[in-house]
């Protein structure tokens, strides 16, 4: 989650407009759910891929090992549904006899579970798009224009602040507590960790009192009010999303569209 | 005489536990006044900082702005809060907001400008604490340096007629310190009146033009920096030392290096003149350093 949260913010396609960004995913991810064929899913795979690595410049080995991530559980959601289970003989490819049950690969098991992986890995490499390219100060102002209630847009401002402070004072109270051989065996070790979280809630209770004193002496009202920061929208841009997209329509008709 | 723009009168504070934080603080404060409170650990200062912009009640005494006292109902805390900024000891307990320009742009929005004014405020104030180029980062990759300068634009982007600083060069560089101690006479010229807590007597005696001095939630002692650093009593009760621009002009002047007859150096640059004009024919003995 940080590795992404750091990319979202030094990618060179953080400075966009988040809108146009935002546009994409939502074209691109209701293109690859939407027009349901292995054809769009790949090419929505390569062209968030592409985008990504190309013009985000995020490392290809920093984003294959976070594709790895859903892959895994992909892989093994799918191979539920590549094997089938019955009583009867039928078309397999690969089977076993346990008793009176078969179960093995079925030609249509195969190709239903290879649509559904491609389909799932289009969708998600949509979201790593979104979230590898536009970091959370940004989207904050995206679901502003969505007109998500501000209580929402508030808790997410602050839980997103407090996740990193919550994560700096954990990491230096364990560093203290390690230089005094607070883990050195798992004995010391239980104790410890259980003497970090209840540091941990205690400081996090005094830091949100010392954050509500903030607030109020710069008038807080009950309501987080802020300004955006403004962006440009691009034509080139828009113009490219555009292009891209109907590019990935086009390989559906090719492919054979609704058939 | 001229109206402070904030005073306290016989200010008392008991925290909830029952520890009494504040005894009766009388202080007062003028435009473009600088004044520094020192104080050991746990003297009060916080306390008392929290009392001048209503973020604490006190149980006795009252709070003056502009003459008038403060009653703690929602218009006039507004209008106190408006006027009076505190920036906090610790940038992390300021910053709600993963982004620097929301964070900044906090105050100003909360003051009924419109977007375009707040953003120009906004901006004026990233300016002035020279992190204009950091508008893009999170907060969470700044280094605390940053985070303070971030902190203090937060509150110089109200443009309030007070700046309360608490312990504004703790924990930083000295070359930060004296970036941030450039910043706060930068705003007292511009008017404003800024206080400032501190350990640091050599930046106190150097910047301030009037010092409390706190103990046990009282003012023991108050007055120009000249007078409150050569009452060694007062000091000593404090837990406080003598500024090094005192320390070595008494020890010049008590071995008869130095005549008496003169006023007290005010900072490095008067005591090192004084120095070069009492040695006889000699040029300058030390290189100045950059700050006094």
């Amino acid at each position: 989650m940080l590795l992404i949260d750091y990319y979202a913010y030094s990618n060179k396609l953080s400075s966009v407009h988040p809108g146009e960004k935002f546009i994409f995913f939502v074209i691109t991810v209701t293109i690859c759910l939407g027009l349901n064929s292995p054809v769009t899913s790949l090419a929505v795979v390569l062209l968030t891929g592409a985008t990504v690595i190309l013009l985000a410049r995020v490392p290809w080995r920093v984003y294959l090992k976070l594709m790895l991530i859903p892959v895994s559980f992909l892989v093994v959601g799918v191979l539920t549904v590549a094997i089938t289970f019955t009583k009867g003989g039928g078309e397999f490819i690969w089977a076993v006899q346990l008793g009176s049950i078969t179960a093995g690969v079925t030609p249509g098991g195969l190709e239903l579970a290879a649509k559904m992986f491609l389909r799932s890995l289009g969708a998600v490499s949509c979201l790593y798009f979104l979230a590898l390219t536009t970091p959370v100060t940004q989207m904050v102002g995206i679901l502003r224009w969505l007109r998500i209630p501000s209580l929402v847009i508030e808790l997410i401002v602050l839980i997103y602040r407090f996740i990193f402070i919550l994560l700096e004072t954990a990491g230096r109270i364990f560093t203290a507590q390690s230089s005094r051989l607070g883990y050195r065996n798992i004995r010391t070790g239980y104790h410890s960790f259980s003497q970090l979280v209840l540091s941990l809630f205690v400081k996090s209770y005094r830091q949100s009192q010392a954050v509500y004193d903030s607030l109020l002496s710069r008038c807080y009202d009950g309501r987080l009010n802020f300004v955006e920061a403004q962006y440009r929208w691009s034509w080139v841009n828009i113009a490219l999303i555009i292009a891209a997209d109907s590019a990935v329509t086009a390989c559906w008709l090719i492919a054979g569209g609704y058939r | 005489m001229v109206t402070p723009v904030i005073e306290t009168r016989e200010l008392t504070y008991i925290y909830p536990d029952g520890t009494q934080a504040l005894r009766g603080i009388n202080i007062k404060l003028t435009a473009g006044q600088k004044i520094a409170v020192l104080g050991s650990n746990g003297a009060g200062k916080s306390t008392l900082f929290l009392h001048l912009n209503g973020i604490l009640r006190p149980h006795s005494g009252k709070v003056l702005f502009r003459g008038s006292e403060v009653r703690y109902h929602q218009r006039d805390l507004l209008d106190l809060r408006k006027n009076v900024g505190i920036v906090f000891q610790d940038p992390e307990s300021q910053l709600f907001s993963a982004s620097v320009l929301q964070d900044v742009s906090f105050g100003p929005a909360n003051l009924g400008l419109t977007k375009n004014e707040a953003l120009a405020a906004t901006q004026e104030a990233m300016r002035q604490t020279g992190i204009t180029g950091l508008e893009g980062r999170p907060t969470h990759f700044l280094s605390y340096g940053q985070k303070k300068r971030v902190s203090i634009a937060g509150v110089l982007a109200m443009e309030p007629a007070v700046i309360i600083f608490d312990e504004p060069t703790a924990c930083l560089d000295p070359g930060m310190a004296l970036k941030i101690m450039a910043l706060l006479d930068e705003q007292s010229q511009q008017g404003k009146a800024i206080i400032m807590s501190t350990h640091d007597v050599d930046i106190a005696y150097d910047w301030a033009d009037y010092v409390y001095l706190l103990k046990d939630g009282g003012v023991i002692g108050e007055g120009e920096p000249q007078h409150v650093f050569l009452r060694r009593d007062w000091l000593d009760r404090c837990d406080l030392t003598c500024p090094t621009v005192i320390e070595t002009y008494l020890e010049l002047t008590g071995s008869g290096l130095l005549p008496i007859n003169k006023p007290i150096p005010r900072n490095k640059q008067e005591l090192f003149q004084s120095i070069r004009s009492a040695s006889p024919g000699s040029g300058p003995l030390l290189k100045t350093a950059r700050h006094g």
